[in-house]
């Protein structure tokens, strides 16, 4: 299979842009939340790492989650959506983009299974992501801090695991060939025809 | 298998920023005084050290009656900038009180000399907080109503 297949790059780009604009759309949902905690953020990331952790999975190539936070922050910077870190913000994109690619790599050599594999990566994703907005802008002390990464790291949990829901639906299309996929509706097309 | 741990890691994770926001909510409400928010950081700034500058003039109720007060306290301009906030034409700012007031400022109104203050005193006696003890009002002069003369005033967050 050519992994970098016209199919393949449409598919980064799509959950490149999922990723970026989903973030924005949830933002005032996930903003009642972290103001009730008192912390700055961390579910929307979550929630927008989700599409990445997705892809790599579905494209197996290392550095895939790497390259999607560069053309991320390239977007993010050319539209203005800088959000607080400013010009720094494409470090925000890529540091968790490094840390999926270094969780699948893992895995790969571990045989971790899918699962867990796009839980933790969504986690560590997540906490990276908010630990490098806590070094670059907020520089919160103790007890905040640490809830802001909790909140991440149970946030990327979650969305790992509906990482883990898209990725069983969309395999079966994605995956291997889609000529064994087309095949398989065929006989199930046959086996429902009707019969004479 | 994998799902079961997947949901013992949520469930842990929960139980513990529940327990960390717990301790940080409660961190928060032992200190007594203006919280100031910029940037996700929030600094504490104690009633004492607000400030005792004099200030009057002339507000208005929403009868559209002009009445001349009083007051010693700070602008808070000058209050964010000597903690470090500082404030553009586009800074957007929410005031808001211990019981959930709130009203919205612009950086070029906190910006315009002699318009935006809080204030700890009028009329020489304290302005009392929502548990009786000291407390502080925002005042905006200029304004054609009373709407946004926050009162137990706890919040200050720019954006």
């Amino acid at each position: 299979m050519n992994r970098f297949s016209l199919r393949n790059l449409l598919f980064l780009t799509l959950c490149c842009d999922l990723g970026l604009f989903t973030k924005r759309l949830i933002a005032p949902a996930a903003n009642i939340l972290t103001d009730f905690l008192r912390i700055p953020g961390g579910i929307g990331t979550s929630f927008s790492l989700m599409f990445l952790v997705v892809a790599a999975e579905l494209v197996p190539i290392f550095g895939c989650a790497t390259l999607m936070g560069i053309v991320q922050s390239i977007i993010a910077l050319s539209l203005g959506m800088v959000g607080s870190m400013g010009i720094l913000s494409p470090i925000g994109y890529i540091v968790p983009g490094i840390v999926i690619d270094l969780i699948f790599l893992l895995s790969r050599k571990t045989g971790l299974g899918t699962d867990l594999t796009l839980t933790i990566s969504n986690m560590l994703g997540a906490a990276a992501a908010s630990l490098t907005a806590n070094f670059i802008v907020f520089r919160l002390p103790g007890v905040p801090l640490a809830l802001y990464i909790v909140v991440a790291l149970a946030s990327g949990a979650v969305c790992g695991s509906f990482a883990g829901v898209l990725v069983k639906r969309l395999r079966p299309v994605f995956s291997g060939s889609s000529a064994s996929c087309f095949e398989e509706r065929n006989i199930s097309a046959i086996n429902h025809a009707p019969r004479n | 298998m994998q799902k079961k741990l997947i949901a013992g890691i949520i469930a842990a994770l929960v139980i513990v920023a529940a327990v960390l926001a717990f301790i940080n909510r409660k961190g928060d409400k032992n200190v007594s005084g203006l919280v100031l928010v910029s940037g996700g950081k929030e600094i504490t700034v104690a009633w004492i050290d607000v400030g005792g500058q004099s200030f009057d003039g002339d507000l208005v109720n929403g009868k559209g009656e002009v009445s001349h007060h009083e007051y010693t306290g700070a602008e808070l301009q000058a209050l964010l900038k000597a903690n470090g906030i500082e404030i553009s034409e586009s800074s957007a700012i929410t005031a808001t009180s211990d019981d959930n007031y709130s009203a919205e400022l612009t950086g070029a109104e906190l910006l315009e000399a002699g318009k935006v203050f809080v204030a700890l005193t009028e009329g020489g006696e304290q302005i009392k907080g929502i548990d009786g003890g000291q407390g502080a009002q925002l005042i905006v002069f200029g304004d054609q109503n009373s709407k946004r003369a926050v009162r137990y005033l706890k919040t200050i967050s720019v954006k």
